[in-house]
């Protein structure tokens, strides 16, 4: 089972992705910000990582960065907000692979999954 | 209506909790930040705050809260970039945006919509983002004005609908293609049409264009890397894409794409490329440069602050209706008075049956189940407790926006916000706190000017304190103002008829300050919107010792005020001080009991023929229970001792005449029940360990009366 690591600071985005994604067959594992996401990374390695951008301690972008140190072939989708395009810009640069725009459509989070890990 | 949110009740239950916190952060947040010096830390936090708010509520499908918090998160995201300032009246719009937030998650709550309009405070915000920026930074906000409506088209890069695929190449871009096409690989032109939220159009642009620089070498791209960067883009993207794959791989390609409504893609066909010309290799590369490794590393890595873990954790509880708690309650106060029952026959069965095994294996077990009673009183205690955090919460703000209208300057502290207390005790608290904390700002705390002419700080001191002490909760409110001044009290007591000029002037000053929990009395000369109509102060107190709580005054002229008021842990159980006055058993609420004393009959003197002694050279009043619950009884003229019970509420005192004292214990209370109704003098019942009923003297009654 492919494995998705996702990243929010909020529980209840979490809670509603983890659902969607489980259900479609992925394992699902979650951090709340760009630090545990980091650690998370090195102990889980997932096939790929849903990375928010807003979060405390360490954010998105930040964790990208550290994330791509680790492994360099880390398949990153940045979750953005409308408004934070320059910050979604600079993640791409940084190595994020591809960006869903809140509100997710769920169609939308699993073919852009799809296309990265199948 | 209904919302029709998208969302499960268990996600709208995260979403709400998660948005109180929220909602909670940005309150305390906002008050730090109007305070303080700029501070990036917090101004990130309440931006994070209202950035996860708005992203959450269109997830749920919440429009209108989605709406509200991204014209918010405008405004908190210019402030954190200082491009405009903290005012107190931008301070104030934010405070109005928070109480529509709370309207609108009351929506969610009550899952209708509210008829609160928008559009106001929407288009206040938007002012506020728009407002100048502060002076010396106006070019980096202009500039970050424009960058922040990005997505104007530039007509130089607007697509050519319907027109001739074509793509201007330089001499180089036509060589590299050649070159291409000699190794194996097909040009191919491809043109996407996104179907995106223009603010995301240029990045949506430059993924896509990775994602063909993954499949092949991107020769030439309409718009190019730079105008891409410069955020120069349309909702089109046309490209020429040298591949090793065929062109159905490439259409699939596309189509796993996201955001494209519609594209188009050929092949490519260059004039020259028969005409082979072998001489131009050293060129092919430079043009042929894929974008993501052209891509410049973003900035400062890492230099994001890498604070101590304060994530919160989250909680796994369950939600309980208050009745059902209130229920266990009830049950273990039926629990409580058996374990005393229990306790009182096996002593009984010790001292007057001869004890065989059994009778002691039952003692073995009363005892256990007496422990395992007061386990579960304590533990569902606790779970009707509730910090006083969350009363405590609302009050920064109150005190803020009070003092403001007041033009007053108050530095607001609270302490102890984590001392626990009955939910049932919170909700009948706040009034009278709201109540006090307004007094303090209007009436203690002075202005500014006349705190400075006094030789005080100009800033007035509030302080509103909880602690645990002993079986009770203290709150103190403490203010620095000008305290209550005696005499002013007792004129305006003699003005308004509650007192005689007599009684006026044998109260001391400290009897005289206790005079504004009268009701009717108020010594303010103006009646402002917030407080000093007289009314207040009495329902104050009364609001109090209906929970079995007291209240207590201390002030000194100049120097300020402080309210102390005791609280019970809990409205169900409370202990008191068990008095017999013939057959009849009674309890005192031991919060109010000062002292008992022991004293003969003759040392009953009478003032305006009511009986008093004197304890410590104080006259004390005296109230016979005897007589006010008329309990008959024949040889009450015999009796040479009697006891006194001292009971104080809100700085009176009063002696309760008893005829014994029976003891301490923890009691239930009962209501007397709908049938019986209200009875003077009486606030419920228990039951006792012997199973007999016990009334409970309802002190602050009994002192009114004594009053009166």
């Amino acid at each position: 089972m492919a494995k998705v690591l996702l990243v929010d600071d909020a529980a209840f985005m979490r809670m509603r992705c983890a659902k969607l994604l489980t259900e479609n067959g992925y394992a699902v594992d979650e951090a709340e910000n760009g630090q545990e996401a980091v650690e998370k990374y090195q102990k889980i390695k997932p096939d790929l990582v849903l990375m928010d951008i807003t979060m405390p301690i360490m954010d998105g972008l930040t964790a990208v960065a550290e994330i791509k140190k680790v492994d360099p072939n880390a398949i990153i989708v940045m979750c953005s907000a409308l408004g934070q395009q320059n910050t979604v810009m600079s993640a791409i640069k940084a190595g994020a692979k591809d960006f869903i725009v809140k509100p997710y459509q769920p169609e939308k989070i699993l073919s852009t999954i799809k296309r990265f890990i199948g | 209506m209904g919302l029709n949110l998208d969302a499960s009740p268990e996600e709208l239950k995260i979403f709400l909790e998660e948005a109180e916190e929220h909602f909670q952060t940005l309150e305390e947040d906002l008050i730090r930040m109007e305070k303080e010096e700029f501070n990036e830390d917090l101004m990130q936090e309440i931006f994070r705050a209202s950035h996860t708010l708005k992203g959450s509520s269109a997830t749920i499908g919440h429009n209108r809260m989605a709406q509200l918090t991204h014209a918010m998160e405008n405004v908190l995201d210019r402030l954190r970039k200082r491009q405009i300032e903290v005012t107190s009246q931008l301070v104030d719009v934010l405070f109005e945006c928070l109480d529509c937030l709370r309207v609108l998650r009351d929506e969610i709550v009550n899952d209708e919509e509210s008829d609160l309009d928008l559009r106001d405070i929407i288009a206040k915000l938007n002012l506020a983002a728009e407002t100048d920026s502060v002076p010396g930074q106006k070019e980096a906000a202009d500039q970050a004005a424009t960058s922040a409506s990005g997505q104007q088209l530039d007509d130089g890069t607007a697509p050519q609908e319907g027109g001739v695929v074509k793509l201007d190449m330089s001499w180089e871009e036509k060589d590299a293609v050649h070159h291409g096409v000699e190794e194996g690989a097909i040009p191919y032109f491809v043109k996407v049409k996104f179907n995106v939220e223009p603010e995301m159009a240029a990045v949506r642009t430059f993924v896509t264009l990775m994602a063909f620089g993954e499949i092949g070498e991107v020769i030439k791209s309409k718009p190019t890397t730079e105008e891409i960067e410069q955020e120069k883009v349309s909702d089109s993207l046309e490209m020429l894409v040298m591949c090793r794959v065929d062109e159905e791989s490439v259409r699939k390609l596309v189509q796993e794409l996201p955001d494209i409504e519609k594209f188009e893609i050929s092949e490519y066909r260059t004039d020259s490329s028969s005409g082979s010309h072998e001489n131009n290799e050293e060129t092919s590369q430079a043009a042929a440069a894929v974008p993501a490794e052209k891509a410049e590393k973003p900035g400062k890595i890492g230099s994001a602050a890498k604070k101590a873990n304060n994530s919160k954790k989250i909680n796994r509880t369950v939600r309980v209706d208050v009745e059902l708690l209130d229920g266990l309650m009830n049950l273990v106060g039926e629990l409580v008075i058996d374990r005393t029952r229990l306790f009182q026959i096996l002593s009984l069965m010790e001292t007057e049956h001869e004890m065989d095994e059994m009778s002691q294996d039952l003692g073995r077990t009363s005892v256990h189940i007496a422990r395992v009673t007061t386990q579960l009183q304590e533990q569902i205690m606790k779970a009707r407790m509730l910090p006083v955090e969350n009363l405590f919460n609302k009050f920064p703000r109150m005190v803020r926006d009070l003092s403001q209208k007041a033009g007053k300057e108050v530095d607001f502290i609270m302490t102890g916000q984590e001392t626990e207390l009955d939910r049932s005790i919170i909700e009948e608290i706040g009034d009278p706190l709201i109540h006090l904390l307004r007094n303090a700002v209007d009436h203690g705390i002075e202005l500014p000017e006349e705190r400075e002419a006094c030789g005080k700080n100009r800033i007035g001191q509030l302080k509103l304190q909880a602690a645990h002490e002993e079986n009770h909760i203290i709150i103190t409110i403490k203010d620095d103002g000008k305290g209550i001044d005696p005499e002013a009290v007792r004129q305006s007591g003699i003005k308004k008829g509650l007192i005689s000029e007599e009684q006026a002037r044998r109260l001391t000053d400290k009897e005289a300050v206790n005079l504004i929990f009268m009701s009717g009395l108020s010594t303010v000369k103006k009646v402002t919107d917030v407080s000093g109509r007289g009314v207040g102060m009495d329902v104050v107190r009364n609001n109090i010792e209906k929970i079995n709580g007291a209240i207590e005054i201390d002030s000194v002229v100049g120097k300020g005020t402080e309210f102390k008021i005791k609280l019970p842990l809990t409205l169900a159980i409370i202990r008191a001080l068990l008095v017999s006055i013939g057959e009849a058993v009674y309890a005192i609420p031991l919060s109010t009991v000062t002292e008992t004393i022991r004293i003969q009959k003759k040392q009953i003197e009478y003032v305006n023929n009511h009986e008093v002694i004197v304890v410590r050279g104080k006259a004390l009043p005296l109230i016979r229970l005897r007589t006010v619950f008329g309990t008959y009884c024949s040889e009450d003229d015999e009796r040479e001792k009697l006891f006194i019970v001292v009971v104080n509420l809100a700085g009176q005192q009063v002696g309760l005449v008893v005829d014994s004292l029976v003891g301490e214990q923890e009691i239930v209370i009962k209501s007397l029940g709908k049938y019986i109704g209200d009875v003077q003098g009486i606030s419920g019942a228990t039951i006792l360990g012997d199973g007999n009923v016990a009334l409970i003297v309802d002190v602050s009654n009994l002192i009114k009366k004594a009053a009166s």
